[in-house]
Formats: C-alpha cells, sequence, structure tokens
C-alpha cells in the first residue's frame, strides 16, 4: 500500500486557505472558484483519458447535464439545491451507463467520434427543448444554495464551499492513486487482451469509470448552476470538452495533479490574455503543442522526472 | 489435463486449424511446435478464450471449457504469457506485478481506498517480494520496464503468469530473442515452476529448449497435428522433418 503524497494536498490547502482569508478583490475570488470548477472536470477527463485510455470529447455534455437538472429541479420544483447535486450525478451516471456500453466497445479516433456524436446530441437538446431548458437564452432565476443559516450568495462564501468540496475530491483522487485501483486502470489502457487473460474484465470496468466520471462532471454541473444563477447551452458546448481535453494533456495525462496544474494554467487564459479573446484557442493549441512535443507527460509528468533524477 | 477435441478455427477462407486433437498429460512440460503459420497461437488464443472454434472442445481437468471467456479460464485455473510483453513502462516492476492477482482476488475497491484491509495488502505485499524473488528481478522491482534488461522482462512475466497460483500455465515463445545464458535462467525458472504443480504447455520454436524442458511435445503444420509424443519421438517423425525441412524432391 502506497503512501498519500500530502505533499500537493497541503501546497493546495494552504493555496486556498490563503485566498478565502486574504483576498478580498470579489473579482479574484470568482476567478478562484471558476478555476476549481475546471479542476474537478479536467481531473475527472484525466482518470478517463489518462488512466484508463478513454477518449471523451463529451465530457462537456454531462457538466451541462448536471447543472441543468439541478436547475429544474430546484427553480421549478422546489428541490432543495444540495439534494439536486446528486440527484443530477445520478442522471448522468443513468445516460453515462448507457450511452457507455456501446460505446466503449470502441477505441481511438472511433471512440473520440462517438463521445463527439454524443456531447453534440445532448448539446441539441439542450438548445432545442426550450420548454424545459430555456433554449439558447438560457436557464434564468436559479437559487442559492443554503446550507442552514447561510446563504452561499456572496462570492466568499461560495468559494469556501467550493474549497471544501474541491479538497475532499482532491483527497479521494490521491486515495485512489495510491490504490491498486490506479494500476488496474493502467492495465486496461495498456492491454485489454492481457487483462482478459488475468481475469480483468475491461469492458465492465471502462463502463463504470466513464459513468462514475460522467456523475462527478454532472455533480460539479450542479455546483457550477448555483454559483453562476444563470446557463445556456454555451457554456457547455464541443468548445468546452475540447478545453477539458487541453486542460488534462497540459497539466498532465496520468497525474492527479495533471488535471489541476492544467485547469488553472489554461484556466487563466482567458484572464491574462483578455485583450486576445479572439485568439484565445491559437493559445491553446500553441499550449497543447508545445506540451505535446517538448513536454512528454505533461507539466507533472515533467516535473516528475525532474524530480526523480535529481533525487 | 487438457484436452483438446476435433478442434476447427477459420478466419474467412484460411482454416487456421483444423481436426486438431491431442491429450496433455497429466503432469509436466508438454511443448507445441511447428512452423510459422502452423496455427500455434491460435491453438493457445483457443484454448485461453481469445477465440472460439467453429468445430470441437476444449477441457480442461475433465471440464468443458470451449467458448468461455478469456477472465472464466483463468479463473478456472489456466494462466498464459504473451508473446509481447505487457508490461505497463510507466509503472515499476511492483507496480505491474498487481496485474498477477487482483483480477482473480479482487480486493475490495472501497477498502483499499480506505484502508481497511491494511492486513491483506500486507500479505499481498510480502506475497509479490517472494514472487519477486522467486524469478530473481528483486533487484529491478522499483525500476521501470524501460531501465530493465529484457531477459529479466521474461523471467518478470512468468513471475507474474504464478502470482496467480495457475494449475496450467500457457507460455508462448518464452525464450525468443533470448541469450544463451538467459535461456539457461528461463528453463531452470520453468522447471522451478513445475516442480511446485503447475503443468506447462508452451509454444516455442527453440528446439534445445524445448529437448531439455518438454515430457511431450505436439507439432502442427498448416493446422494440423502431424505428430505427438516425447521429443524423441517427434523429432525422428518424417512429416515433422519435412514441415521443416522440406521435400528431399524439392
Amino acid at each position: 500500500m502506497k503512501r498519500l503524497n500530502f505533499t500537493f494536498i497541503i501546497i493546495m490547502a494552504c493555496v486556498l486557505a490563503y485566498i478565502g482569508t486574504q483576498v478580498s478583490n470579489e473579482y479574484y475570488i470568482g476567478v478562484a472558484t471558476l478555476l476549481l470548477i475546471h479542476a474537478v472536470n479536467a481531473t475527472a477527463l484525466n482518470i478517463l483519458l489518462g488512466y484508463t485510455g478513454i477518449i471523451s470529447i463529451g465530457q462537456a455534455a454531462f457538466f451541462g447535464l448536471g447543472a441543468y437538472v439541478a436547475a429544474v429541479l430546484s427553480t421549478n420544483y422546489g428541490v432543495n439545491p444540495l439534494l439536486t447535486m446528486p440527484i443530477a450525478a445520478a442522471a448522468a451516471f443513468a445516460v453515462a451507463y448507457l450511452v457507455g456500453s456501446p460505446i466503449l466497445k470502441l477505441h481511438g479516433n472511433y471512440l473520440a467520434m462517438a463521445t463527439l456524436g454524443m456531447g453534440m446530441i445532448l448539446y441539441i437538446f439542450m438548445n432545442e427543448m426550450d420548454f424545459i431548458t430555456g433554449g439558447p437564452s438560457g436557464f434564468v432565476g436559479i437559487g442559492d444554495i443554503i446550507i442552514g443559516k447561510f446563504d452561499l450568495a456572496d462570492e466568499k462564501s461560495f468559494f469556501v464551499f467550493m474549497s471544501i468540496f474541491f479538497m475532499v475530491f482532491l483527497f479521494i483522487c490521491e486515495l485512489f492513486d495510491k490504490s491498486f485501483l490506479h494500476n488496474k486502470l493502467k492495465f486496461i489502457k495498456n492491454s485489454e487482451s492481457a487483462c482478459r487473460s488475468y481475469g480483468i474484465t475491461p469492458a465492465k470496468t471502462k463502463v463504470m469509470v466513464f459513468a462514475s466520471m460522467a456523475a462527478l462532471t454532472a455533480f460539479n454541473g450542479a455546483i457550477f448552476t448555483f454559483y453562476t444563477h444563470f446557463i445556456s447551452p454555451v457554456s457547455f458546448s464541443f468548445k468546452y470538452s475540447v478545453e477539458l481535453l487541453a486542460m488534462a494533456t497540459i497539466g498532465g495525462l496520468g497525474y492527479i495533479t495533471g488535471g489541476v496544474v492544467g485547469a488553472v494554467l489554461l484556466g487563466l487564459v482567458p484572464e491574462l490574455f483578455s485583450a486576445f479573446e479572439e485568439y484565445e484557442m491559437i493559445i491553446y493549441g500553441g499550449l497543447l503543442a508545445v506540451v505535446i512535443m517538448f513536454l512528454p507527460g505533461g507539466i507533472s509528468g515533467t516535473l516528475k522526472r525532474l524530480v526523480k533524477r535529481n533525487a | 489435463m487438457l484436452d483438446i477435441n476435433n478442434i476447427g478455427v477459420s478466419f474467412g477462407g484460411v482454416h487456421a486449424l483444423s481436426n486438431v486433437t491431442f491429450a496433455m498429460p497429466q503432469t509436466g512440460i508438454s511443448a507445441l511446435i511447428g512452423p510459422n503459420g502452423a496455427g500455434k497461437t491460435t491453438l493457445f488464443n483457443v484454448i485461453t478464450g481469445f477465440v472460439t472454434p467453429k468445430e470441437g472442445s476444449v477441457k480442461f481437468d475433465g471440464k468443458e471449457i470451449t467458448g468461455f471467456k478469456s477472465e472464466q479460464v483463468f479463473m478456472g485455473g489456466i494462466s498464459r504469457t504473451f508473446q509481447n510483453l505487457n508490461i505497463i513502462p510507466e509503472l515499476t516492476l511492483r507496480e505491474n506485478m498487481y496485474l498477477g492477482f487482483i483480477g482473480k482476488e479482487r480486493p475490495s475497491a472501497f477498502a483499499t481506498m480506505t484502508r481497511l484491509n491494511r492486513k491483506y495488502w500486507k500479505e499481498t505485499s510480502q506475497r509479490i517480494e517472494e514472487c519477486m524473488n522467486f524469478v530473481n528481478v528483486t533487484e529491478y522491482a522499483d525500476m521501470t520496464p524501460g531501465s530493465v534488461p529484457y531477459g529479466v522482462l521474461k523471467n518478470f512475466e512468468l513471475g507474474r503468469a504464478v502470482m496467480s497460483k495457475p494449475r496450467l500455465l500457457l507460455l508462448d515463445e518464452p525464450a525468443a530473442g533470448l541469450n544463451l545464458a538467459e535461456k539457461e535462467n528461463l528453463a531452470d525458472m520453468v522447471r522451478k515452476i513445475q516442480s511446485m504443480g503447475v503443468c506447462i504447455l508452451m509454444v516455442e520454436h527453440d528446439m534445445q529448449f524445448i529437448s531439455s524442458l518438454a515430457d511431450f511435445v505436439v507439432c502442427l503444420n498448416f493446422g494440423q497435428v502431424i505428430a505427438a509424443g516425447t521429443y524423441a519421438e517427434v523429432r525422428e517423425n518424417k512429416e515433422v522433418l519435412r514441415a521443416y525441412l522440406g521435400d528431399e524432391d524439392a
């Protein structure tokens, strides 16, 4: 049983504690909250692609599914926002399980195209089912999360909520990374036939991982809903799926730190280069090309190699 | 131990195996030989559930296993190695050893993540070390496969296959790519595994390696059994000589 890597967890806890206590500018706190949301999504995709070898270009759709389920249930049916989160996760799990069972028999480019198609279909539903989702105009009037006496209406209180969720998530990811599950998923990624000859059923495991990561992304989508109070299909388009893919790849596929590092780096691009908004995708593409060519394993993989070499 | 009855496999118009029938002895080391394209690996794939035969049956310890999935065949006590090493480049050899047992023992994910089954993992770590020691790869345990000699990786794969405690072990070209010293080391290892009561069936091209190990040899050519018996018997068989050396007239 491997020891947990507490260094990264402690660094993240310190950074979040610093932002929570020392930063008073609401804009910066808002950016930090969004970065945490991206980090959870990118890490979920990293577990899919970096660990299990499942390329998904439809993760934004699950994020949107969770957001809409939470928005509709809380706004139209008065369900407690906290309760809508597990419901959104369960709905995404069910959809991903049903969709994943046939499409995860595909590999490589074919799987990428199938997940892209799935994402597109869900995106079209979000746009066209305007009687539920509000269509392209978006869904308005979403309330706040209320926990006891605390109404998470302001930036700081929501940031604290998101930070707690993120730290719990990070700790669970670290437990996963240091368990045999990590190895099992990488065996599947490397050779499905070898896995089968050692009693592992790759198809079953892949569907479970795909559905679990969809559920996690949808849970995160529900949190996003109550943060922005307004959602529209644009936030869950193909572009966001590609951004998540870029975050996971640049951060480092197959490393828990990868999704977080990539999300922080690429999440800051729109903030740092706001004057070049229309060139955003060029910056993403450029960074992706540089990492793939010169930093195999992404930033986390390269740092790990450097540390190991100097140890 | 293993009864192959009238197995036939076709890929489109190619008859990879036809009418293959032989019975493997209850104990010892058996070998499957034949020229390239004879159907040896296809037969391995039939036994281990990767290919379903269009006719015939496979019985293991008297139990029909034809058409079983690979996972079921493994759970029934048959382990195999592949021609190409299936060792994950980014994991250390110790971590790669996990493949040998997690599919069979299926430890609880929840208990492992929450560290509730420490005792199980302590015992398992002990078993991994014993297994690594058994196949002489302990000094490479914390290295990734890229920095380990090929012969050591071959030994490692053998150890990983034994980790699941199989009753029958299928080795697909275990000596391929090894030098003489590594082959001798591997032969010792195979004998040690056999002495633990594990029955072994191997596909191999190296006749010297086979002659030093195999008690029973089956020769395939063009998907059919052309000879079966001891190594000496098979070596003298005219059909076998023709398959390997060609006709005198030619």
